[in-house]
């Protein structure tokens, strides 16, 4: 079960979940059944807790350079205060 | 007028210095180019043969009016600020100075600025083209593509440095970092914004997976803005094979992109936030369906456990003996019943039986009376027996059913056994039923054979029944006088005879009297 739930992508596993809660809240469901799909819920929450909390924004400048694509990490300082002065909002 | 015959050369050296082409030209340059009116003019015409030299960056027009031309030019330095590129057919105030090309010798006014002539002609053009589109189905709902929920490769096209794609980062990294941005800088406004903007969704339409990119500038006059209503970048935009977000200048401000796009922001940060998520509110819901999940499970194995403790504690479980009591209950009745009709009815036949034993004035009818009495007794006998076995049975089976039920406690197997004693109940029900009809008919033969025994059929024999004055039936000579009226009574007629004489104890000979 385990190997299925990393195989899913975010979105596919968060529909898994609400799939799962929503049968569960159903309840008609064998008791079997139904701690086998709140095992299933559980694992799709560690799964879809993991993908949110470990990731950490990427940022990557694109160009062209004489014709040619370029990618070329961007860095560029995030803090809140930061803030342009210029056009936006 | 009189025709010329010569030139007076002497007199025109006499009245004019003579200049190189080269003098004079610097001359007239000096005189316009030093002139404080032709140093800084605005001029209101209408564009013809543009011509842009792509590398260089130099521009060259000509301005026109009714009924004359002007030469313009304009350098990459002075062109760089221009809100727009410059085109045919274009009604434009120009701002420059009035110079002189030498080599031409020509005059022509150097731009260092150019807007629309007005407004309302932008306006115009803007809905003509709106129009056109739209007539042409670009902004139709269903060419709209769907923007992915949970992205993981954003493009963003955004002015380098610029405060909008300031924003989108901040906003981005607070929302939903879970994600790779893609920035290409890229020239949002002026004569390079329509060939950079094009340019720049190309390069993040060939990226694999790219799964939605912002297409933003900050807020800005209509011509700051004009980039995004042109048609080449419009239609670069409706033909993004990634979903494009736009978020163009300020809540208000509504360019033609807008209408193209898959999704319309009112700024850069409002397409940021459709863009991604938000991450705390997704954690936040994933808690939700959760902490719902354990809730739901733990109810339901309270509830699984509180049926149990309920099948435990059910009254057929404790006491199995009771799904059948009612039946046995049933059962006595029924036996109880039976008796009862049964002594019911043999008391019937015993008041009967006495009224003719009473009535019967012979011995010999009495006699057959009796033994009927014995048979019918004999019956009702057999009768009792019949029940009191047929009743055993059934408790025995009751019993062979309570300890099955003993043996197999789960409630199903009461129910089923309890079935077949309800049916072993219809069926006893059944043949009690039988058996009474069969006994009443046995009982009513009984009758019959009765009433052929009765005195009236008696008669019919030629047998006579004697009875006193008071109607009373005489069955012993002693009970009469001599003299006494007796009524004999025969067959469908009666005799009113006087004693004579009597005789007592015919056969035994014991006594006599006449």
């Amino acid at each position: 079960m385990a190997e299925e739930i990393e195989k899913l992508s975010f979105e596919e596993a968060m529909s898994e979940m609400e799939k799962t809660v929503k049968s569960l809240e159903e309840g008609d469901l064998s008791l079997e059944d139904s701690l086998k799909k709140f095992e299933y819920g559980i694992g799709l929450s560690r799964h879809l807790h993991g993908k949110l909390k470990s990731a950490e924004l990427r940022i990557n400048e694109l160009v062209k350079e004489s014709g040619e694509l370029v990618e070329r990490p961007l860095d560029i300082s995030l803090t809140e205060e930061d803030t342009g002065d210029e056009g936006s909002q | 007028m009189s025709p010329i015959t010569s030139i007076n050369l002497d007199n025109f050296m006499e009245t004019e210095r003579i200049y190189s082409v080269n003098e004079i030209t610097r001359m007239i340059k000096s005189v316009i180019e030093d002139s404080d009116q032709l140093r800084d003019v605005g001029v209101r015409g209408e564009i013809t043969n543009f011509y842009f030299q792509q590398n260089r960056g130099h521009m060259y027009f000509d301005l026109k009016s009714k009924d004359s031309k002007i030469k313009c030019v304009s350098f990459r330095g002075m062109n760089r600020n221009f809100k727009f590129m410059p085109a045919n057919g274009m009604k434009v105030i120009v701002r420059g100075y009035v110079t002189i090309y030498e080599v031409r010798g020509e005059y022509q006014i150097m731009v260092k600025d150019i807007r629309h002539d007005g407004v309302g002609n932008l306006h115009e053009e803007y809905e003509k083209l709106k129009a056109k589109l739209k007539a042409e189905g670009l902004f139709d709902e269903e060419n709209k593509l769907p923007i992915p929920l949970y992205p993981k490769k954003i493009g963003i096209a955004s002015g380098a440095e610029s405060a909008a794609l300031h924003d989108i980062l901040k906003i981005i990294n607070r929302r939903y970092p879970c994600v790779e941005l893609f920035v290409v800088p890229t020239i949002v406004q002026g004569i390079y914004a329509k060939a950079s903007i094009i340019s720049s969704l190309e390069m993040l339409n060939s990226l694999d997976d790219l799964d939605v990119i912002i297409l933003a500038r900050g807020g800005g006059s209509l011509e700051d803005l004009w980039a995004f209503n042109l048609e080449p970048v419009i239609r670069s935009v409706f033909n993004s094979r990634v979903p494009v977000i736009t978020g163009i200048g300020h809540q208000t401000d509504f360019t033609l992109c807008d209408f193209v796009s898959d999704r319309r922001a009112p700024t850069p940060s409002t397409a940021a936030e459709m863009a991604v998520p938000d991450r705390s509110q997704l954690l936040k819901r994933i808690n939700e369906l959760e902490r719902a999940a354990v809730h739901t499970v733990k109810n339901t194995l309270e509830k699984r456990k509180f049926h149990l403790d309920s099948l435990k504690d059910h009254i057929l479980l404790r006491d199995p003996v009771r799904l059948i009591s009612a039946r046995m209950q049933h059962h006595d009745e029924m036996d109880s019943r039976l008796k009862r009709t049964g002594s019911l009815m043999l008391q019937g036949y015993k008041v009967r039986l006495k009224a003719y034993d009473r009535s019967a004035a012979f011995k010999r009818p009495m006699d057959n009376i009796r033994k009927l009495k014995g048979s019918l007794a004999q019956l009702f006998f057999e009768l009792d027996i019949y029940f009191k076995n047929r009743f055993t049975a059934s408790r025995d089976m009751c019993s062979l059913y309570t300890s099955a039920v003993y043996r197999n406690s789960p409630v199903e197997m009461i129910l089923r056994l309890g079935e077949r004693v309800q049916l072993n109940d219809k069926r006893l029900q059944k043949n009690i039923t039988h058996f009474i009809k069969f006994r009443q008919k046995m009982v009513e033969n009984g009758s019959v054979l009765l009433s052929s025994l009765s005195p009236e059929r008696i008669l019919d024999r030629g047998y006579a029944l004697v009875l006193d004055s008071e109607g009373r039936v005489i069955s012993d000579a002693e009970r009469t006088n001599i003299g006494d009226i007796i009524e004999v009574r025969l067959r469908r007629s009666r005799l009113r005879s006087v004693v004579k004489d009597k005789e007592i104890d015919i056969h035994g000979g014991r006594d006599r009297k006449t």
